[in-house]
């Protein structure tokens, strides 16, 4: 069975662009913003804003009319692909595929769209050009149309395990050969509305908001070859996702075992919980797991999983159930 | 370089149908949706929901039986009462809870209409002191609130996903549920959509001029828009042999399915639908069948200039031998009777699918009068058929160019 290869990564975080950023981010290099919700009411945040990526509007003429959420996943999914070398002349690029998830999704333009008033009997300021941003799918769809992607294209807007829920998607995909490639993860916008929810359920929301992108390429290696590279050129392999509903560790033994990954081999996990990585970036809800994959490629740098083979990152799906990706070193490199 | 699509492996389990539940403009229930169709009535009705006068568009496929309770979500309604039907046809029960069961739901907009509330009110004041009212609403907003709403009422402590791409969102979700079974995730799952009327989605639909002017006439020379409608619809899957060993009624198996993007434009849909060809190849690709298998197509058929015809080109393509000799599988378009449920969409159409081969029984195409070809568009009221009525394929397309197909099949011998 051919393997699995993340072949490129890309990220938005308020650290700024790419993974290098990321990685200042995890080792507490970059203050975090300040805003005020409510009055008196000072909190941090990772808040991106609306960017204005130029690398992203050159590769794309249509790239001002992108919305905020758009663009996170827009300029990650450029990143990831110029780090992966897939380009217009790649082979195989029209089958590559996009697969994201979110929690929030669309949720800013929903808000601008809901702005219309009925005047005069008639429906003023209902704008076309806004009403197509009110999919959760527009990043995923704006992808595809800028790089002519036109393999398997999804979004799953499972909340704060979204993401990992696209990346056991995109495993199947992959591995049943629907798409040599395809650019994997999570997009995250968020709004003023969301610090109701932390004012709501402070004990599951009172981390720190942050919002973004997290994506990869995941490749088979026997596409990755006929574009003439190789294993060695990519940043890891991703031996699967395993999925198990029960307490934490309970469902991590349980996932790690159906991925077939031992314990002594595991040199870094990065938890979804409130003190593990999320203490130094965030939430980022829909968007944590494609985040904290890029976190988790970039610690490979800093510390080579401390010598170990493996990396896992762990998501909270829906109801009690969790999800884990596995990783592991490419033995070409080592 | 160019894969063909694995067909699943002999070790995969085989995912049946074995229950269904509905709620639409055409009532509760399943069969009261089949009987519209068998009696070629459309259940598109005057708007209630608000005053369309503004829109000049007056009609919605609205499920007016069901009056609006205020301060109970719509969404909600409509899944409450699809799933108490889901629970009394399938045979659910205690067995089928708990962590070996999954579900997985499409929606496009989610409790859109409570959220208008909060943009209209509490988001142009985000500074002011928010009340619970708010953060309820809030709290339900998010899509996934369906999906955990329907887990929570029907003791569903598996894997539960919600997927946002719009009209193709259910007949994904069908997908997704699927491979969570033949991996291993669950044994069983509930899989479908569920969307609301909101004057929200009406003002964005009527805003880039893809509403109808009067009747949704799908494959029609005539047609020229949409109309939008109301549903939830859910279906049981589960594995063959745990069916079999409960004795359950099977429906019809699940046994290939597409995705695929157009990557051509976000709201328009590649004029030539390579996109929905790619997806209906890659069902075929893992059914291991070909278009000369096929008995019916169950279309999207919004009734837009540009989708149906788009889907007339990818069928022409993938038929045209058969259309050719004169054995163009029929096709029909349902949302005449229904009105386009979006997120429920997909859901929708694969549930009348499996009544179609149920009963033998071609779901028919009302309001068609000038078939923009010479196939069976099935025209007026659904017809019994003598011939082999197997194996269906049931697609989809969306904004942001998203295209499915999904291959249900009977199962012989049990079907």
């Amino acid at each position: 069975m051919t393997r699995l290869l993340i072949s490129g990564a890309g990220t938005v975080t308020w650290a700024g662009l790419g993974l290098d950023a990321l990685k200042r981010a995890t080792q507490g290099e970059v203050p975090w913003e300040q805003e005020e919700p409510l009055e008196g009411q000072v909190i941090d945040v990772g808040r991106v804003g609306r960017i204005n990526d130029k690398a992203s509007q050159k590769c794309y003429q249509r790239w001002g009319q992108l919305d905020t959420y758009s663009r996170y996943g827009f300029i990650a999914a450029r990143q990831a692909l110029e780090d992966a070398g897939i380009e217009a002349e790649t082979p195989g690029r029209a089958g590559v595929g996009v697969i994201l998830g979110t929690a929030f999704g669309c949720m800013e333009e929903n808000q601008r769209f809901d702005r219309y008033v009925i005047k005069d009997g008639a429906v003023k300021g209902a704008s076309p050009l806004l009403f197509k941003g009110t999919v959760d799918n527009a990043p995923a769809g704006w992808i595809a149309v800028a790089w002519k992607l036109k393999g398997p294209n999804a979004t799953f807007v499972s909340g704060d395990g979204a993401a990992l829920e696209a990346l056991w998607s995109a495993e199947g995909l992959l591995r049943q050969g629907r798409a040599p490639a395809l650019v994997v993860g999570g997009v995250e916008r968020f709004v003023d509305l969301h610090h109701l929810l932390r004012e709501r359920d402070p004990e599951r929301h009172g981390g720190i908001l942050s919002e973004g992108a997290g994506l990869v390429v995941v490749e088979r290696e026997d596409a990755l070859e006929d574009r003439g590279r190789s294993a060695a050129d990519a940043r890891a392999e991703l031996v699967g996702v395993g999925r198990a509903c029960g307490s934490l560790s309970e469902a991590r033994a349980a996932a790690l075992e159906r991925l077939g990954i031992e314990e002594d081999e595991i040199g870094l996990t990065l938890l979804a919980t409130p003190d593990g990585l999320k203490a130094q970036v965030g939430e980022f809800h829909g968007a944590w797991g494609g985040v904290a994959l890029c976190a988790a490629l970039t610690s490979i740098e800093v510390d080579g999983w401390n010598g170990r083979p493996c990396a896992v990152v762990h998501a909270f799906g829906e109801g009690d159930e969790h999800l884990f990706a596995a990783l592991r070193r490419i033995e070409e490199q080592t | 370089m160019s894969l063909p699509v694995a067909r699943p492996s002999d070790a995969a389990p085989r995912v049946v149908v074995t229950g269904m539940g509905m709620v639409s403009a055409a009532g509760n229930g399943v069969e009261a949706a089949w009987q519209h169709l068998a009696e070629g009535r459309s259940a598109l009705s005057p708007i209630q929901r608000f005053d369309p006068k503004p829109y000049a568009r007056a009609v919605a496929g609205e499920a007016n039986h069901l009056p609006r309770e205020e301060g109970y979500d719509r969404s909600f309604q409509l899944l409450d009462l699809a799933a108490a039907e889901l629970t009394e046809n399938s045979g659910w029960g205690p067995e089928q809870t708990g962590r070996q069961t999954g579900v997985v739901l499409g929606t496009c907009q989610g409790s859109i209409d409570r959220a208008e509330a909060i943009h209209r009110g509490y988001a142009r004041r985000p500074h002011d002191a928010p009340t619970d009212d708010h953060r309820r609403r809030f709290a339900a907003y998010r899509p996934g609130m369906g999906t955990a709403r329907l887990a929570e009422r029907l003791g569903i402590a598996g894997p539960r996903a919600t997927v946002g791409m719009v009209c193709v969102s259910s007949s994904v979700a069908l997908l997704h549920a699927v491979e969570l079974i033949r991996r291993g995730a669950c044994r069983r799952a509930v899989a479908g959509g569920f969307e609301e009327f909101s004057q929200f989605t009406f003002t964005g639909f009527h805003c880039i001029g893809a509403m109808a002017t009067g009747e949704l006439k799908p494959f029609d020379e005539k047609r020229d828009g949409t109309v939008l409608g109301e549903a939830a619809v859910l279906l049981t899957l589960e594995r063959l042999d745990d069916a079999l060993e409960r004795g359950a009624t099977i429906l019809a198996e699940v046994v290939g399915g597409g995705v695929a993007a157009d990557a051509f434009h976000m709201t328009a849909p590649d004029p030539d639908g390579a996109g929905l060809e790619r997806a209906i190849r890659q069902a075929f690709g893992e059914a291991g069948v070909g278009p000369a298998d096929v008995d019916y197509i169950c279309a999207h058929g919004t009734g837009t200039a540009f989708n149906d015809g788009m889907e007339s080109k990818a069928f022409a393509r993938i038929f045209a031998e058969l259309a050719d000799a004169g054995r163009m599988p029929p096709v029909s378009g349902l949302k005449s009777v229904f009105g386009h449920t979006l997120g429920a969409a997909g859901a929708l159409d694969a549930l009348v699918s499996i009544l179609a081969i149920r009963d033998r029984t071609l779901p028919a195409t009302v309001a068609h009068s000038e078939p923009i070809t010479d196939w069976d568009f099935v025209p007026g009221a659904n017809r019994k058929t003598n011939g082999r009525l197997d194996l269906v394929l049931s697609t989809n397309s969306a904004f942001g160019g998203n295209n499915s197909a999904v291959l249900l099949r009977r199962v012989k011998g049990i079907s």
